[in-house]
């Protein structure tokens, strides 16, 4: 308990800019130098990993673990891209300080392909794997290293390069500050909206996994700010994240309230584009809103529908027959 | 008598007039000739004729399998491409003699076989042909096609693509070809060989890849006096410029689907659970379907890709060849399959290993050809992959009509591949479904297709995060909580002891995980929206669509199965080969196993030839693919002959 509240108090210097710069002789991690870490975050972890690390040395080696990274796992994969979210996030609870050793502490890229440049992208992917695993298990340990990259992300063209599709190591940096879901997170997150910013769409993926209510004003706000039909697509994209109904319903009761919101606020901003969007960005529209299957989304469409064009009332249709069937038992 | 002598005299004594010779040779009429011709330089002022050349050639419009110039039908349409009319002939992509080299690609025809993989056309005898003329045949697109005769010699080689250049083939980077070939427009028949008449065989050398060329490929044919093509043509009667020209359009490369009759099924060996699986169901299939496996490695035909879909995709082509006994058409063709641009890295090469290098070395056979459709080795993307691409079986929609199945493909394919498959014809325009959403991409994880005992013959399979959420949620209501997916099976090596973790998670861990749960209704959101443009395209109707359970997770952005993607089955006649589930079990009853089989193998929905349900197996899978990004599909490719009940040419497209 007192480690986490030291984590947390150095973190709110982090936070406020203040971290130490890095120091020549600082244990590096593979996403940062530990010295980047505010000196009590820094202490605290490295005590913790130590205390770890005695009782189980093998399980720091998070290569070993990380097939899909290593050449001779993703050479073999489907997609020859390398790739290690899953096998990190099975780890579980074990995995944590291993992770946090790697990213911040302790890193060796040994079992890493020695080609240079596919070395770079297996050690993005590990960051990102071990970034999407640090994130699912919502552990505030992970506090201050996720808070120290994202504060220098914005300077490290690495973490904004792509890995796959559209993955950047800064959008799985984001998007584990935003499953972390404090008031820190989402203040992280939001000052980095505005369209030009290098981390804007990253951190839209970031709130759309922030599940609070004021992460969706935030979208909705950004959505209403939009510069074009990607960044729209984008938002509306994050919104039916963080307003899925499966999600809400796995986190029990207790936020059911907040969900029910969420969900309101998201549906209430998404319907009236429907009518403002054709093909893509209205698919996108349409599966934001089947998301957040709202109970009355058939009541909530019958005015739109009444006034629509035969294309439109087509997609209503096929939305409101995507929603019957998510209910429908068979 | 007469005449050879008069012909001897003729072709020795060039300085007579035509005139003259014509008045010894009591010829017929006489007619002037026009300089029209693009080979023919001697294009000067009229020449009185003193020869009435017969020039007559016809191809096998009428689709009976034979040129034929007593054949009305093959006299009158053989300048012509329609459903009802018209000559194709094959691309000679396959290796009859067993040498490893596509007999396109060699100097000479390889036996009987061979033969067989030429389009015929019938030249008619000129029994008068005097000494000193030739007949000359012309291409239109020499690139596309080489022109033999068959004569005294044999098999000569008269137009087209002469093989100069023997390609050299690289095992890391496939290349091919980088040398150059002679190509000759036009070629001749010798006087003797006029005066016999002679069999022609037309091969062709690639398939349409786009619609810069319409396939066609037309045959000019005329006589003239000389020694070489630039004799000029002498008007017949008949023929005011001399000149008969036939057309032969280019069989497409037909994509197999699901509903296909397969006869072998190919998969690496690296999974002993999976192969013996598959073993057991492909016994069953009550057809003689071949299991073929390999081995892990790079030569000895071994080779590094445990996914066998996606490598190579299996297509056939044919042409027609007349009618049996029953009155049934009959076809030639062979296989052609089509190998991926890229290829997976081998610790021996400096580059990546090429499917193309390991097809033309393990599959190229007879009546087995292999193809490379993309310009430049190593480009493309996951998207490419075959299991990316697909075939939607036989529908009409309105004026949508494809009888012999569309091609669907998923998002971000090469632009050549694209262009290719359009450009085939009868399996095209393909149906495109947004696929970019997933980890690996590929319109296989998420739609199969089942023979079914309805009106169209065939249901949808589609994945179906919501059915599994449902049957998990019906558990947990049943007080089922506790019951494990995965039971027995494993993921990943532990970080402490080097062992595999186990994979077991119960019902309500698995409900609970928020991030789990959302994935899946994102998947199930996309998986929608790709049901959606299938049901527009194809009209297909809700109870037409059979959901598949399994929930997904995200990694990278991009979402793969979670459970078992039961929708990437295999399916060879009435036999469905799915991956095993693993399903939480009640009372010992897998209840994913159990569904399946309730609502695939029984009569409920109507499926299989009979309507009487799918004959189901179980493939474990879980180990050996579902961990590494595939399932069942992924690590199989099915194959089958020509199909002689999908005649190509009727369809109009």
């Amino acid at each position: 308990m007192m480690k986490h509240k030291m984590i947390s108090l150095a973190l709110t210097m982090t936070s406020l800019g203040l971290a130490i710069p890095a120091l020549a002789n600082e244990p590096t991690g593979l996403a940062i130098q530990a010295g980047l870490l505010a000196p009590a975050d820094r202490t605290a972890l490295q005590n913790a990993v130590m205390a770890d690390r005695l009782a189980r040395p093998a399980a720091y080696d998070v290569v070993a673990v990380a097939k899909g990274c290593r050449p001779e796992g993703w050479m073999t994969a489907r997609t020859p891209e390398p790739n290690c979210s899953r096998e990190l996030r099975a780890l579980g609870q074990a995995g944590l300080l291993p992770m946090l050793s790697a990213l911040a502490l302790d890193w060796a890229p040994h079992g890493l392909s020695t080609d240079a440049a596919k070395r770079t992208q297996e050690e993005r992917a590990l960051t990102v794997g071990m970034l999407e695993a640090i994130g699912a298990l919502r552990d505030t340990r992970a506090r201050p290293v996720l808070h120290a990259m994202w504060l220098q992300a914005r300077g490290r063209p690495e973490m904004l390069a792509p890995l796959g599709r559209q993955m950047t190591v800064a959008r799985a940096n984001a998007e584990a500050l935003g499953r972390l879901g404090g008031a820190l997170e989402l203040q992280a997150l939001q000052s980095h909206l505005r369209a030009e910013d290098p981390l804007y769409t990253a951190a839209i993926a970031g709130l759309g996994a922030c599940k609070r209510t004021d992460s969706a004003q935030l979208l909705v706000t950004a959505l209403a700010a939009a510069k074009d039909d990607a960044a729209q697509r984008w938002i509306v994209q994050a919104m039916g994240a963080l307003a899925s109904s499966w999600s809400w319903n796995a986190l029990g009761r207790v936020r059911m309230e907040d969900g029910l919101r969420v969900r309101q606020r998201v549906t209430e901003a998404l319907i009236p584009l429907l009518a403002k969007t054709q093909g893509e960005s209205r698919e996108r529209v349409v599966q934001s809103l089947q998301l957040a299957d709202l109970p009355d989304l058939p009541a909530r469409l019958t005015p739109l529908r009444a006034t629509a064009d035969a294309t439109l009332q087509h997609d209503i249709d096929d939305l409101l027959g995507r929603v019957a069937r998510a209910h429908t038992a068979r | 008598m007469h005449n050879k002598l008069f012909f001897k005299r003729f072709s020795t004594r060039n300085g007579l007039s035509a005139a003259a010779l014509c008045m010894l040779a009591s010829c017929g009429t006489t007619t002037t000739l026009s300089p029209t011709d693009d080979v023919a330089s001697d294009t000067g002022a009229d020449v009185a004729l003193v020869v009435t050349p017969i020039v007559d050639l016809v191809v096998d419009a009428n689709r009976d399998g034979v040129a034929d110039l007593a054949n009305a039908d093959d006299q009158a349409h053989g300048n012509e491409w329609s459903a009802a009319f018209g000559a194709s002939y094959l691309v000679n992509l396959d290796d009859d003699d067993g040498d490893k080299i596509e007999d396109v690609l060699d100097t000479f025809i390889n036996g009987s076989d061979d033969e067989l993989d030429l389009a015929p056309i019938s030249v008619a005898a000129w029994p008068d042909a005097p000494d000193g003329y030739v007949g000359v045949l012309q291409l239109d697109n020499p690139e596309k096609v080489r022109l033999w005769k068959n004569g005294a010699n044999g098999w000569e080689l008269v137009a087209g693509v002469n093989n100069d250049c023997v390609p050299t083939f690289s095992s890391c980077t496939g290349a091919d070809d980088t040398c150059s070939d002679t190509t000759a427009k036009a070629g001749i028949l010798t006087a003797s060989e006029l005066r016999t008449g002679i069999k022609l065989g037309v091969e062709g050398r690639d398939f349409r890849r786009d619609e810069t060329w319409d396939g066609n490929v037309r045959v000019t044919m005329w006589i003239g006096q000389g020694a070489d093509a630039k004799a000029k043509p002498i008007p017949t009667k008949a023929l005011a410029d001399g000149k008969k020209t036939v057309l032969l359009h280019v069989a497409p490369w037909i994509l197999n689907g699901n509903t296909t009759p397969f006869d072998e099924v190919r998969s690496a060996n690296y999974f002993s659970e999976f192969t013996a699986d598959l073993k057991t169901a492909l016994g069953a299939t009550g057809a003689n379907v071949k299991y073929t496996m390999y081995g892990n490695g790079s030569s000895g035909g071994k080779w590094n890709d445990a996914w066998t879909q996606d490598y190579y995709q299996t297509a056939w082509t044919s042409i027609p060849q007349g009618k049996d006994a029953d009155g049934k058409t009959k076809i030639h063709g062979m296989r052609v399959v089509n190998a991926r641009p890229w290829g997976r890295y081998d610790a021996n090469c400096v580059a990546k290993l090429m499917p193309i290098t390991w097809l033309r070395a393990n599959y190229l056979n007879k009546d087995k050809a292999v193809i490379a459709i993309y310009q430049v080795p190593n480009t493309g993307s996951s998207f490419d992959s075959h299991g990316n691409h697909d075939l939607l079986p036989a529908y009409e929609n309105g004026q949508d009509k494809f009888p012999i199945g569309r091609i669907i493909h998923g998002s971000g394919i090469l632009p050549e591949t694209h262009a290719f498959y359009d450009a085939q014809g009868p399996q095209s325009p393909s149906l495109v479904v947004k696929t970019d959403w997933l980890l690996v991409g590929h319109v296989d994880e998420v739609l199969s297709y089942t023979p079914a005992k309805t009106d169209r013959g065939w249901k949808l399979l589609i994945a179906s995060n919501n059915l599994s959420k449902q049957m998990l949620q019906k558990l947990a209501d049943d007080g089922h909580a506790d019951a494990l997916l995965f039971d027995g099976k494993n993921t990943y090596k532990s970080a402490t002891d080097g062992t595999m973790v186990p994979a077991a998670r119960s019902v309500t861990a698995t409900l609970n995980d928020s991030d789990l749960m959302q994935w899946s209704q994102e998947a199930q959101a996309e998986a929608d929206g790709v049901r959606k443009t299938v049901k527009d395209a194809t009209g297909l109707t809700d109870a037409e669509i059979i959901e598949m359970p399994f929930l997904t997770e995200e990694v990278d952005g991009g979402k793969i199965a979670w459970q078992p993607g039961t929708a990437n089955m295999l399916l060879v006649g009435n036999t469905m080969e799915i991956p095993n589930p693993f399903g939480p079990k009640i009372n010992g009853v897998d209840v994913y196993a159990q569904d399946l089989k309730d609502r695939l193998g029984t009569p409920l929905n109507a499926l299989g030839s009979d309507g009487q349900g799918m004959k189901v197996f179980l493939i474990d899978d879980f180990e050996g693919y579902h961990i590494n990004e595939g399932e069942v599909h992924c690590g199989t490719n099915p194959e089958g002959p020509p199909q002689p009940s999908m005649l190509w040419w009727l369809i109009k497209h």
